[in-house]
């Protein structure tokens, strides 16, 4: 008996061998049909739905990470945007550029240099059956001044006061030519006076309210959040195209792409690129994909020892391959920038190069690491995102060479906040989706504005100050461009940070799902999905 | 009967009370100021003295053990530092996903691995048999979140038969209980296997044989429930091993259930989740030790007479 | 072998172990074992494995193949240069393999020795004087028990953070109350055995008669359970590096090069196919290996 049992135990362990070789020795073989057959991505444009789509359907939306909070001045996370917005509704919404486009105001107008008054559509109303009015309206962007997610976007915003019902009148400290665009931000969402006032009281925001297109119905955290469509939201020509969305968290990139692929899910809105050739031969499933604002940066606490010194922070930038952090975190999917002040490409006054530093240079680096006289240290680098985990052992490996060690740590991205305030984040690597108006993200990163909130790096210079007060005093593009592209060679010689790349971004999504739009952050107008 | 289910239940309470102990000792140590993960953004000096206060941080550890116990029995888990909803409200949420891959698993072990190995130990020469002892060898010895992938890979990526994540359905359930109990599996063959081969030798199978007993009747009436006590003790053994290995296979098929919220939690520091899923956990391994427990005082009538001296 | 022989013999600790190691009885233990093809496997591939991690170093360099990335050469499968392939940065699989293999070992082995020594104190005081000593020990073992090693390791790991030294540790308290439950079973056989009665009677304090005859009488069930939870913590290690709590990059550990290469597996099916090899055959060596001894040292267990 015995014998023959390890006749098989043998042959069993050879299989096994036989099967991993198998495995190793086939990589590049594609399973779905039609090869040959490439469907290039599509690039997402705004669209109306045909006379006879199917308005009824249950839309599956799979992401990556699980929202926050549904109170909105509580985060500027994207993950929860992607649901608040659903959920609430805003006087301004953003539209692909991130430009301010009117949700609830009817018109408004600019009094002066100074002071701006909306006007707000009649009938408006909440999900509880309540009508909206300007009360609620200044109420709730009383709050989002006193929250810090949107910080420095409501700095230069003096008074909020209500002139009647229906009209709602800001004054600013000086010309501030980006409000309606600061008032899209997520945390401008009109949260119901009666409703947010007994909510707060109870901290308990798992049942909100709003005037959005869709009323919350169930979550489960960590795993899905549903929200139906709400009939009676105000602009009747403009509400949901679907019945309900139901957004699911999948943390792992190739589950998300799997579950579009078998149909489980109809869109993926957090596509992982290492799936990009396999999809591109699916004829099930349709790439959709945008040019992108959304910014990939190693960041470091400027005030913590080594990073309080330039030439160090020089020596950062000079020793990572930016190529490389591209390669290994989005599959080469985007584009590099070199630029220390998180301006994307194709924001207002962006400067490809300024000053022409920081191409990859690693002698240089060491160089300068040398003459700051820093004999390297040791450090650790924040993640909480796949993608940024990955850019993190590259940029790990780089900065061994010039003697500085780092640890990776990864944590949930609802700490993060947490780990900026306690400086308890010396360095770390996160995305940013910047506005197309600098002065809407320069302020908030860059200065005492965005202090425990997003000025994650900690960097403050009064020179820089001026600079953005500066850029915020015109209505002139032109000027304010030039304005920009000299606060960039001043942060290039700064260098509070280390931008890496864009990502091109992309949505995936069963091929017969009409309505799919992507912005320059994210996909978004989910209301618009349909069959 | 009724006094040994409530001697055992009495005795379950200090355990899981020492328990709660232990882990909020554990759990009392963790470096780092639980306010800053609470308030977030909104940190500043007295909101976190506020916080503290309200939340007791500020008092000795004794008095914060005894005020989480009280709440404890209330079915008050606190709440989550990072949601603000209650902890029990995410473990209700939660708990039921755990459930079903915890039964599926238990499921496919039993439901394969007693039979085949009551087979296998009637018929310890037959080729069955023998595949039967390579694959309880290999089967102990694979890990769970490797196995998983694996079975992803064959079964998601290249056949396209299974889901290889989620937990909505049936079909997204076989692969998570094919990973998370192959190792009991195999552990639950090899067991029955053994103890029907020394069953069958026994005196009084041999004297069932010679009065002519079919083997079909020996092996249903006589060994079966004899060669099932070491099973048994296996299985119940296993189901704490089995809540181990979830948090692995919840992470592997990104399943929402307890494991993934441990890991979660710990992640975030929301040290009022890692309690309550530790505690839940504990409780169903005390829980399930039980059942295992009476499950054995049924079959084996010598314990069910002597049930009143207990058990150690 | 008479009563006042055996006190004579063992009144030594040298002489103990010269009686003990006596040839005959170890070469019937060997001969035992060698007869079980399957125990032998183990031993020879676990031989292999300690090799390899000894000889990590000559086998690849650590810094310029096991750490050092080539975003040029990533993903590639395997082929003459990488046996294994590359990984995501172009790291060399195989070279993270063998020097994955040092981690998976140094903690698998020291943290059962942690277990050992602490559980193997309280397991052998309790077994040693039994009655309420024991009860007050077993009965707080027994809470331990009741959390799975994994969420016990877990529940540590995230108190303490996750460094080398933090997780050796929270995996050795972890096995410490099965060590205490194995040292208390194997001391309760052997307390009442002649020899121990008359070390006693000849004055032997405690704790030297614990160490010196109960525990060495009972190293064989202790070395079975050694062996096999060097595998268990080694499944831990890389269990807890799986889920992101165990050890971090850049260094090579196989439990975390299977979480990082998971998201590149679909295109590049080798990625997790060479580390979760090495663990399956890690564990399965050490299973026969722990097996075998098993029926080597106590044949009566045997079938």
């Amino acid at each position: 008996m015995k014998k023959s049992y390890k006749g098989i135990f043998l042959f069993f362990v050879l299989m096994m061998i036989l099967t991993l070789l198998g495995g190793c020795g086939s990589p590049d073989e594609k399973t779905d049909a039609g090869s040959g057959d490439v469907n290039e991505p599509k690039a997402a444009v705004v669209s109306k739905p045909e006379p006879d789509a199917n308005l009824d359907k249950d839309i599956v939306i799979v992401q990556a990470l699980d929202m926050i909070s549904f109170d909105p001045i509580n985060t500027s996370d994207l993950s929860n945007g992607y649901v608040i917005n659903s959920i609430y509704s805003k006087l301004f919404d953003f539209d692909e550029d991130l430009n301010a486009e009117p949700e609830l105001v009817e018109n408004y107008e600019l009094i002066s240099d100074t002071e701006w008054q909306f006007q707000i559509y009649k009938g408006i109303k909440t999900h509880d059956g309540q009508e909206l009015t300007a009360d609620d309206v200044v109420y709730s962007l009383q709050r989002t001044q006193q929250g810090t997610a949107i910080g420095a976007l409501f700095k230069s915003v003096d008074k909020i006061s209500k002139v009647d019902d229906y009209t709602i009148n800001i004054t600013t400290k000086g010309p501030y030519p980006a409000l309606p665009t600061a008032l899209t931000h997520q945390a401008c969402c009109i949260v119901p006076k009666h409703y947010c006032e007994q909510t707060a009281s109870a901290d308990n925001w798992t049942k909100p309210v709003g005037t959005g297109r869709y009323v919350l119905k169930n979550r489960v955290i960590g795993d899905s959040i549903v929200v139906e469509r709400f009939d009676d939201y105000f602009n009747q020509d403009d509400k949901a195209c679907n019945k309900s969305l139901t957004f699911k968290i999948i943390p792992e990139g190739s589950g998300r792409t799997i579950a579009v692929e078998t149909g489980e899910a109809d869109l993926n809105i957090v596509f992982d690129t290492v799936d990009y050739e396999r999809v591109l031969s699916n004829s099930n499933v349709q790439l959709w994909d945008h040019y992108s604002q959304t910014v990939w940066h190693l960041g470091y606490d400027n005030t913590q020892k080594w990073f309080d010194n330039k030439l160090v922070r020089q020596a950062i930038n000079y020793a990572v391959d930016r190529e490389a952090c591209l390669e290994v975190g989005h599959n080469g999917h985007g584009t590099v920038v070199y630029n220390n002040a998180t301006f994307a490409p194709t924001c207002l006054g962006a400067v490809e190069n300024p000053k022409d530093k920081y191409s990859y240079d690693p002698e240089k680096a060491k160089e300068l690491m040398a003459e700051a006289g820093c004999p390297g240290f040791e450090t650790e680098i924040i993640v909480f995102r796949d993608e940024a985990e990955r850019i993190a052992v590259v940029v790990q490996a780089y900065l061994k060479e010039i003697g500085i060690d780092a640890k990776v740590t990864r944590i949930e991205n609802s700490v993060f906040a947490s780990y900026i305030v306690d400086h308890r984040a010396p360095m770390f690597i996160t995305s940013w989706g910047s506005y197309w108006d600098p002065d809407l993200f320069l302020s908030r990163r860059f200065s005492s504005e965005g202090i425990g909130g997003v000025n994650r790096t900690w960097y403050l210079n009064p020179e820089l100050d001026t600079m953005i007060e500066k850029g915020r005093s015109s209505f002139d593009n032109d000027v304010r461009a030039e304005i920009y592209g000299e606060a960039q060679e001043f942060m290039a010689e700064e260098a509070p940070e280390c931008d890496l790349y864009v990502n091109t971004m992309y949505a995936l999504a069963n091929k017969d799902l009409k309505g799919v739009e992507i912005n320059v952050e994210m996909p978004y107008h989910f209301h618009k999905l349909h069959y | 009967m009724i006094k040994y289910v409530v001697k055992r239940l009495l005795e379950m309470i200090p355990i899981i009370f020492a328990l709660t102990f232990v882990v909020f000792t554990i759990m009392y140590f963790t470096p780092g100021d639980p306010t800053a993960v609470i308030l977030g953004n909104e940190y500043t000096e007295e909101a976190s003295m506020r916080i503290k206060q309200e939340l007791g941080l500020d008092k000795p550890f004794f008095v914060q053990f005894v005020r989480y116990v009280g709440n404890l029995i209330r079915g008050d888990f606190g709440m989550s530092y990072i949601t603000r909803a209650p902890v029990s409200e995410q473990l209700i949420g939660r708990f039921p996903n755990t459930f079903k891959v915890v039964a599926g698993a238990m499921l496919f072990c039993v439901a394969l691995g007693v039979p085949i190995g009551v087979f296998s130990g009637t018929k310890p020469y037959s080729l069955l048999s023998n595949i039967t002892m390579v694959i309880g060898l290999l089967g102990v010895s694979l890990p769970i979140f490797w196995l998983g992938l694996l079975l992803i890979l064959l079964f998601s990526v290249k056949l396209g038969w299974l889901p290889s994540s989620g937990i909505e359905g049936f079909s997204s359930l076989i692969l998570p209980s094919i990973a998370l109990g192959a190792n009991y599996m195999a552990n639950i063959m090899r067991t029955t296997r053994s103890s029907m081969l020394e069953v069958i030798r026994q005196d009084y199978i041999r004297t069932a044989k010679a009065k002519g007993v079919s083997q079909r009747n020996i092996v249903r009436k006589h060994a079966l429930r004899n060669a099932m006590m070491p099973t048994i003790t296996v299985i119940g053994m296993n189901i704490g091993a089995l809540l181990g290995g979830v948090v692995l296979t919840e992470t592997v098929f990104s399943i929402p259930g307890t494991g993934r919220l441990l890991v979660e939690s710990i992640n975030n520091r929301d040290t009022p989740s890692v309690l309550g899923c530790l505690v839940i956990m504990a409780v169903c391994v005390a829980v399930s030790n039980l059942i295992v427990d009476l499950i054995y005082a049924y079959i084996d009538p010598q314990i069910k007479s002597q049930y009143s001296g207990g058990r150690g | 072998m008479t009563e006042t022989n055996a006190v004579r013999k063992y009144s030594t600790k040298k002489e103990f172990f010269k009686e003990y190691k006596k040839k005959s009885r170890l070469q019937e233990i060997w001969r035992m074992f060698l007869k079980n093809k399957l125990a032998v496997i183990g031993l020879v591939i676990f031989v292999i494995i300690v090799l390899t991690a000894i000889m990590a170093p000559l086998i690849s360099d650590y810094e310029n193949d096991a750490i050092k990335m080539n975003v040029s050469e990533r993903l590639t499968p395997p082929n003459s240069q990488h046996i294994f392939g590359t990984d995501e940065i172009g790291r060399d699989i195989f070279a993270r393999i063998v020097h994955g293999a040092r981690i998976s070992l140094l903690v698998g082995l020291s943290s059962v020795i942690i277990a050992l020594f602490i559980g193997g104190i309280f397991g052998a005081v309790a077994g040693f004087f039994g009655g309420k000593v024991d009860g007050i020990i077993m009965r707080s073992m027994d809470v331990f028990l009741c959390l799975p090693d994994v969420l016990l390791a877990l529940a540590i790991v995230a108190a303490f953070g996750t460094s080398l030294v933090n997780m050796t540790i929270a995996i050795g308290l972890s096995f410490t109350p099965k060590f205490s439950r194995v040292v208390r079973s194997a001391v309760m056989t052997v307390r009442d055995i002649e020899y121990v009665e008359a070390a006693r009677a000849i004055g032997a304090t405690n704790s030297r008669i614990i160490l010196q005859h109960v525990l060495i009488n009972c190293i064989g069930p202790i070395i079975v359970q050694v062996t096999l939870y060097v595998a268990n913590a080694i499944l831990t290690i890389s269990a807890l590096s799986f889920i992101g709590l165990g050890i971090k990059a850049p260094t090579p550990e196989w439990g975390n090069m299977l979480a990082s290469g998971r998201a590149f597996m679909r295109d590049n099916a080798y990625i997790v196919m060479a580390p979760g090899f090495a663990i399956f055959i890690t564990i399965l060596s050490l299973n026969l290996l722990g097996d075998g001894l098993r029926d080597a040292l106590d044949p009566r267990l045997k079938q």
